[in-house]
């Protein structure tokens, strides 16, 4: 029975520490570049891809029935007794073959090769395309036809051409997003000024001419704007490569479409390290595109960190009051105790509960009252009356509310009352002992219940998909329009970037890699906060053990 | 006064102090009080959010209007708006009734009174059939149009908003500052069609895709069924009426049929069926799925004898048939399929409920409203009610003035009033129906919902047909939670509470002080990172694996006990120099463990499963399994249950060896040969665990998801239950090792005893995570409401339905409502589950202190 009781123990650990291996390993593994493996099939298919995964399989009869009498010989010769490994390649080129991902079995391969020029290609549409460079282009001219050559001039104008790109989507995203605002912003005034003062009355008939005027303005402007991407866009599009697939159809890509390129089979150590980098980079300081299951996930970092960090400024301050209520002012009788047990029962209480409350209470009444009190002209868009940032960070700030009142309650109760004793007997008020003894004693231990509260707001989902999160928001809640911080926008998030990719994607096999990469940044996140909390918790006992006497 | 420091000493506090005092006092007060209350406006809100579901609706009188006029009421309607209103009366005349003021608007002939044999309401139609053997159909209505201001009659310019004028046979309604609304009396005709010579005695309608179909019995006793289709002509514009399908003599149909005509002719659902129904109660079913070829189905009573049928109607989609009698009942019949049905087309019609009323009274008229299945009934003594029929909730109740004589109840469309027409007068009654699908019985009890074989736990909000009922009975929901939990707990329990065992017992301090805070970091694990392991990583491998993964529940302890056995065999001295490394004794024994059922896997199937466990688990819709044998299962489940018997009777047991491999050997022996036996017995006796335990297999089944959220539980509890095990007193421990127990012997007679309530509470603690658990389960769950147990598929929990379905759900809906619900009685179970917890845990703490 002992040994059962370890056993169970080293379940419980190999458990943990298989679980957090398998992310590690798949999360850091996903960036790391690997071969390019082309196979040869008996029936002349050529395969070109990544190796994904691998498995073994019983080859059904009618498979095999189905091969030519010739090639049928050499496939079963090398089967072991009717099973068969198999390779899963993700071969990519979505818009020529209709899918990303294909299971090889190895009974069919005749010859497996990895052609030293094959290249991978990250597009910004349709996915990855993988092939050989046969000509570089340039306003429709070949001007070079062997790979090296190609490559050669690629990576000289891709760098331009990202950054013309980068140009023309700033133009697009900020100077015309900038024009298309004024007008909105005028349109709602007009529509406010019609509100109040009635339709066609003489203030509403001017406001609507000044709607004019500004839409007659911005449209010179923007006619320019949009020149300047055309011709950005146009230069770019002078430049494309020609690949040669597997299969040997040829396709061309311009050079804007491509992201990133290399030729895979020739990489040396230090370049995949290169490689590796800079996707990491991507990931983390990027936008998502092809519906999130590539670029990189900045906007969910970005509301993550924003939406726990306005959590943690509501309900520290919100939880020390209680706590300093609870502990120092209210009179300790049956109320105070059972109000404990309360705030104690509530850190059990499902999130989803939380979830529901803060839809139903904060989005939709509150909300709904500051629409109708601030916002008629936007009536019926909701303003406030949707899931925001600011009504997802109050949700969780009454969710982790228990977690700080606990921790304040026990590092207050920790202070020993010998300390406020001789305090208040050198004449200190009240509120003197409370700040130049209690909470200095204290504020660790409230740190902790902060840190701790901010680890499980950042790792809580379930009530986020009510009141906020969304799977793609298109401006980020804090920038550089006024007022800076818009409360009222719906942001990302990465465990619900992790729940809507893994759980809603199209393509969810595609999607893996960067579940598993997500994962391993939110366990990131929340591991170094518990570890701090963890750390700063040992660090207190300790002192309080040395400060006993 | 002279001080020692020389500085002077205020004897006095000065003000800035006093008034911070003050100040921090009261803002810590009043934000202290405050937040307390925040926490608790979330069960209130809750509360407050689904109380209305439960409060019944009102009727408030909005007035009676004399409305003279002769002859008998035939049918009568209301438009949308409640402005208007109108009658058809015996004597062929329909009128259009200002409903304020009972004013007729217009009057228009119908037909001629001796002309037609009959009226029939279908839909919001009439079918009227010829004495010359033509029927036709005839849309009556209220046509209304929103005009601008510049548009409508000049009377209209001076009225204030929400009043009314009448000019020209209009009703005129100033509904905003620049709109009016006009609305007129309208009767549409379509051409009429021939059926034969004889009249007309009975017709009914029903909306086909082929067209409109038509019901009709005639004096001669033939029963036509025809489809009414319309086509143009592309280049005339001209319109064809063709009528196809077949007269049938009823005496050929219905085998003893009695002279007379049926009383009813119905035409049920989209035409698949026909009612005759005699006033005596008895009821011809005839099936005309194949309009040509009618056949009978079955015949049965549907009232005791005595009574007599007054009033029939069909409820929305005209499946649910509503049958009153001359004693004041309504029963709601609806078509079932059961089993052992005779009628060839397998169904048969049953009476699923019925109204009774407070005094018998017969009923007048009966009528469904055309948004949900609510409907009224008039009663011959002037009450008048407002019934659901699936909840059989009593919404309203109305009493009409005693001198009048109740004719007529009429349903608004928008379900917002009732309008009763008496010989006299008609009577208008403003309803608020609030949430009469929902009752607290429909919520947590079985209801019988039309088209069921009998009372049925159903979730189902949602669906595409528009005459679509949901159904909203929570108990699948919270079935699928308790499942959650059960398989949770019955995986994460015994191995987080033999692992704080080991923990605070034998562990050596500066390794606990390691391993517990990395149990406790897979707390922070957050959730959906759980479940999108169990839906995209586990799940596949349970599914390639399944029989291996079972068999590691026994080869793991098996594989532990070899261990211990053979470290057993060690010499002493070997022994204590590697206690320490005892611990990884356990780890190592994991990999065998795997071997060992990777060897048995094959074996195992091939003995007891014919090969293929997930084939052998297949069970079709009644639970009943399809392939081998229930032995295999019996043995397999039963051999742990026997392992666990046989250890803890071996001390009882005097023949077995005394100790070592020896006593391992026989101890197998014995519960291998118990569980042989009782599986035999079991399944000699018929019982198999396909079906209820065990069943088909999908892939997002619980045993992923109580393995995966054993993960989110273990931490849980293996910490306070830890916690619990280290506060015994260290003095009891070691008063029991010195009496010379064994350290075990005193882990689990002095040491858990003791802390038994600390425990205890740990897994309660563990038990509410896992009820609120959402996103490992929406992840990994299949999300489907069934009620089985079967370990090897799907469930839908509280939380899962409440993260999938608000989102969609419209604000103030019944749906809506419903999920608050479904979160309250979240809230209510963890808040129960912990707050025990608390009150034990805290009885422990005092018990501990008195040690």
């Amino acid at each position: 029975m002992l040994w059962l009781c370890g056993g169970s123990l080293a379940l419980c650990l190999v458990m943990v520490f298989g679980l957090l291996l398998l992310v590690f390993t798949q999360g850091f593994g996903t960036f790391w570049p690997t071969p390019l493996v082309q196979l040869e099939l008996v029936d002349g298919t050529v395969r070109l891809g990544e190796v994904t995964r691998a498995s073994r399989f019983e080859v059904p009869a009618d498979q095999l029935a189905a091969l030519p009498e010739a090639t049928r010989q050499r496939a079963q010769a090398r089967l072991q007794d009717g099973w068969s490994e198999r390779r899963q390649l993700r071969t990519g080129n979505y818009d020529l073959t209709f899918e990303h991902f294909h299971w090889v079995p190895e009974y069919l391969v005749d010859r497996e090769s990895q052609p030293e020029w094959a290249v991978l290609v990250e597009r910004r549409t349709w996915g990855r395309f993988y092939g050989t460079p046969i000509a570089f282009k340039s306003d429709a001219q070949v001007v070079a036809t062997e790979p090296a050559a190609v490559l050669e001039r690629l990576f000289a104008e891709l760098p331009a051409t990202h950054q013309r790109f980068a140009q023309a989507a700033h133009l697009r995203k900020h100077e015309i997003g900038r024009l298309s605002d004024r007008e909105e912003e005028a349109r709602l005034a007009a529509r406010a000024v019609e509100l109040r003062h009635g339709t066609d009355s003489t203030r509403h008939v001017a406001a609507l001419a000044d709607l004019e005027r500004l839409v007659a303005d911005t449209a010179a402007e923007r006619a320019r704007i949009e020149a300047e991407v055309q011709q950005l866009e146009s230069e770019n599009r002078r430049r494309s490569i020609v690949l040669r697939t597997s299969t040997g159809a040829e396709h061309e890509l311009s050079l804007d479409a491509i992201v990133r390129l290399y030729p895979a089979n020739r990489l040396t150590f230090g370049d995949k390290l290169a490689i590796y980098l800079d996707r990491w980079h991507e990931f983390l300081f990027d936008d998502p595109r092809e519906s999130n299951t590539e670029g990189g996930v900045w906007p969910a970092i970005f509301g993550t960190v924003l939406m726990t960090l306005i959590m943690s400024l509501l309900v520290v301050p919100f939880g020390a009051l209680a706590a300093l209520y609870m502990r120092e002012y209210a009179k300790a009788g049956l109320v105070i105790s059972a109000v404990r047990i309360a705030v104690n029962n509530l850190a059990g209480v499902p999130s989803i509960v939380f979830g529901v409350f803060g839809l139903g209470f904060f989005c939709y009444i509150i909300g709904g009252t500051i629409d109708d009190l601030f916002y008629p002209e936007r009536q019926p868009a909701p303003t406030f009356g949707k899931g925001a940032l600011i009504w997802a960070s109050l949700t969780l700030a009454l969710l982790t509310l228990p977690v700080v009142i606990v921790a304040t309650e026990e590092a207050l109760a920790a202070v020993p009352s010998s300390m406020r004793e001789g305090s208040y007997a050198c004449g200190a008020s009240k509120w003197q002992t409370i700040r130049r003894i209690v909470l200095p004693r204290a504020l660790p231990g409230i740190m902790t219940g902060a840190i701790l509260a901010m680890a499980r707001g950042a790792g809580e989902v379930a009530p986020l998909m009510l009141v906020g999160a969304v799977k793609l928001a298109p401006e980020l809640p804090l920038d550089g329009e006024f007022p800076f911080l818009h409360p009222s926008r719906s942001f990302m998030h990465l465990g619900f970037h992790v729940f809507d990719l893994g759980f809603q994607s199209q393509n969810s096999e595609a999607a893996k890699p960067m579940v598993f990469t997500t994962t391993l940044l939110l366990i990131g996140v929340i591991t170094t906060l518990n570890v701090t909390a963890i750390w700063l918790r040992s660090r207190l006992r300790r002192r309080f053990v040395s400060s006993q006497f | 006064m002279p001080t020692f420091t020389g500085l002077q000493r205020s004897r006095r506090t000065t003000r800035a102090v006093a008034i911070a005092d003050r100040v921090s006092r009261w803002t810590i007060t009043v934000g202290g009080i405050a937040t307390i209350l925040a926490v608790a406006t979330v069960c209130l809100f809750l509360v407050y959010v689904v109380l209305p579901l439960l409060v019944g609706g009102s009727v408030t009188p909005a007035g009676s209007q004399p409305t003279p006029a002769p002859g008998r009421m035939l049918a009568a309607g209301e438009d949308e708006y409640r402005r208007l209103a109108w009658t058809l009366r015996d004597d062929g005349m329909v009128r259009a009734l200002v409903t304020d003021s009972g004013q007729v608007l217009a009057s228009e002939l119908l037909y001629a009174p001796a002309e037609v044999t009959t009226v029939q309401v279908h839909d919001r139609d009439l079918l009227l059939g010829y004495r010359n053997g033509q029927v036709e159909q005839v849309k009556i209505g209220v046509a209304s149009q929103v005009l601008g201001l510049g548009d409508a009659p000049a009377v209209t310019h001076q009225l204030a908003v929400g009043s009314t004028a009448i000019e020209a046979g209009s009703l005129y309604e100033r509904t905003s500052k620049s709109t009016v609304r006009r609305q007129q009396l309208e009767v549409a005709r379509d051409a009429k069609v021939a059926l034969g010579e004889f009249p007309v005695l009975h017709v009914d309608g029903a909306d086909t895709p082929n067209g409109t179909m038509i019901a009709a019995v005639t004096s001669d006793g033939t029963l036509h069924l025809k489809t009414r289709s319309e086509r143009m002509n592309m280049v005339t514009e001209e319109v064809t009426v063709t009528l196809e399908g077949a007269s049938v003599r009823l005496a050929e149909l219905v085998p003893n049929l009695v002279a007379q005509a049926p009383d009813h002719v119905l035409l049920a659902g989209a035409g698949d069926n026909v009612y005759l129904i005699w006033n005596n109660g008895r009821l011809v079913r005839l099936d005309t799925r194949s309009i040509d070829t009618p056949r009978f189905a079955e015949e049965l009573q549907l009232l005791p004898g005595g009574a007599t049928v007054t009033s029939v109607a069909f409820l929305i989609g005209k499946q649910t048939l509503l049958v009153g009698d001359d004693r004041g009942d309504v029963g709601l019949w609806f078509k079932t399929k059961p089993p052992n049905a005779t009628p060839h087309d397998g169904a048969t019609l049953v009476r699923a409920r019925s109204f009774a009323p407070a005094q018998p009274a017969a009923v007048v008229s009966l009528h469904a409203s055309v948004r949900s299945r609510l409907f009224t009934v008039l009663r011959a003594d002037g009450t008048a009610q407002v019934l659901h029929g699936t909840s059989e909730r009593l919404v309203a109740g109305m009493q009409i003035a005693a001198d009048d004589r109740p004719a007529l109840v009429r349903m608004a469309v928008k379900e917002d009033g009732v309008l009763v027409f008496g010989e006299r007068a008609m009577h208008r009654w403003d309803l608020r129906a609030g949430h009469p699908e929902v009752t607290l019985a429909s919520t947590f009890l079985p209801v019988w919902y039309e088209g069921y074989n009998g009372p049925e736990h159903v979730w189902q909000s949602t669906s595409g047909s528009d005459d679509f009922e949901p159904k909203l009975g929570l108990w699948t929901l919270i079935f699928g939670t308790l499942k959650a939990t059960l398989y949770c707990l019955l995986f994460g329990v015994p191995l987080a509470l033999l692992a704080a065992i080991y923990t605070s017992e034998f562990l050596h301090p500066r390794w606990k002080a390691r391993i517990k805070p990395s149990i406790e970091l897979m707390a922070s694990l957050p959730s959906v990172v759980l479940g999108f392991l169990a839906a995209l990583v586990f799940a596949p491998v349970v599914e390639a694996h399944l029989m291996m993964l079972l068999l590691l529940v026994l080869t793991l302890p098996i594989a532990f006990l070899i261990g211990a056995n053979l470290w057993q065999a060690l010499p002493p001295r070997w022994r204590t120099l590697g206690d320490r490394f005892r611990l990884l004794g356990g780890v190592v024994a994991l990999p065998l463990g795997l071997c060992l059922a990777m060897l048995l896997a094959p074996l195992v199937e091939g003995l007891l499963f014919g090969g293929d466990l997930r084939g052998w688990l297949v069970t079709d819709g009644d639970g009943q399994a399809a392939r081998g044998s229930a032995y295999g299962g019996w043995l397999f489940a039963l051999l742990p249950l026997a392992g666990v018997g046989t250890a803890l009777a071996a001390p009882m047991l005097p023949f077995l060896p005394a100790r070592g491999l020896p006593r391992i050997g026989a101890g197998t022996v014995l519960a291998l040969g118990a569980a042989a036996a009782l599986s035999g017995l079991c399944t000699v006796l018929g019982f198999d665990l396909r079906g209820s335990l065990v069943g088909t297999f999908d892939q997002r089944n619980s045993l992923v998801v109580g393995f995966v959220m054993g993960f989110a539980v273990i931490p849980i509890v293996y910490t306070i239950a830890e916690d619990a095990l280290s506060s015994v007193p260290a003095h009891l421990r070691a008063a029991s090792l010195g009496a010379g127990a064994t350290p075990w012997q005193t882990a689990v007679r002095i040491v858990l005893p003791t802390a038994l309530s600390g425990v205890f509470s740990a897994v309660m603690i563990g038990l509410g995570r896992a009820v609120g658990e959402t996103m490992i389960v929406l992840m990994a769950a299949g999300n489907t409401p069934v009620l089985e147990l079967n370990l090897f598929n799907g469930f839908r929990t509280l939380s899962a339905n409440i993260a999938t379905e608000l989102p969609e759900a419209v604000r103030d809906s019944t749906h809506y409502r419903m999920l608050y619900l479904a979160a309250l009685v979240l809230f209510v179970m963890t808040f129960a589950l912990n707050t025990a917890a608390e009150v034990i845990r805290q009885r422990f703490r005092k018990r501990a202190f008195q040690l």
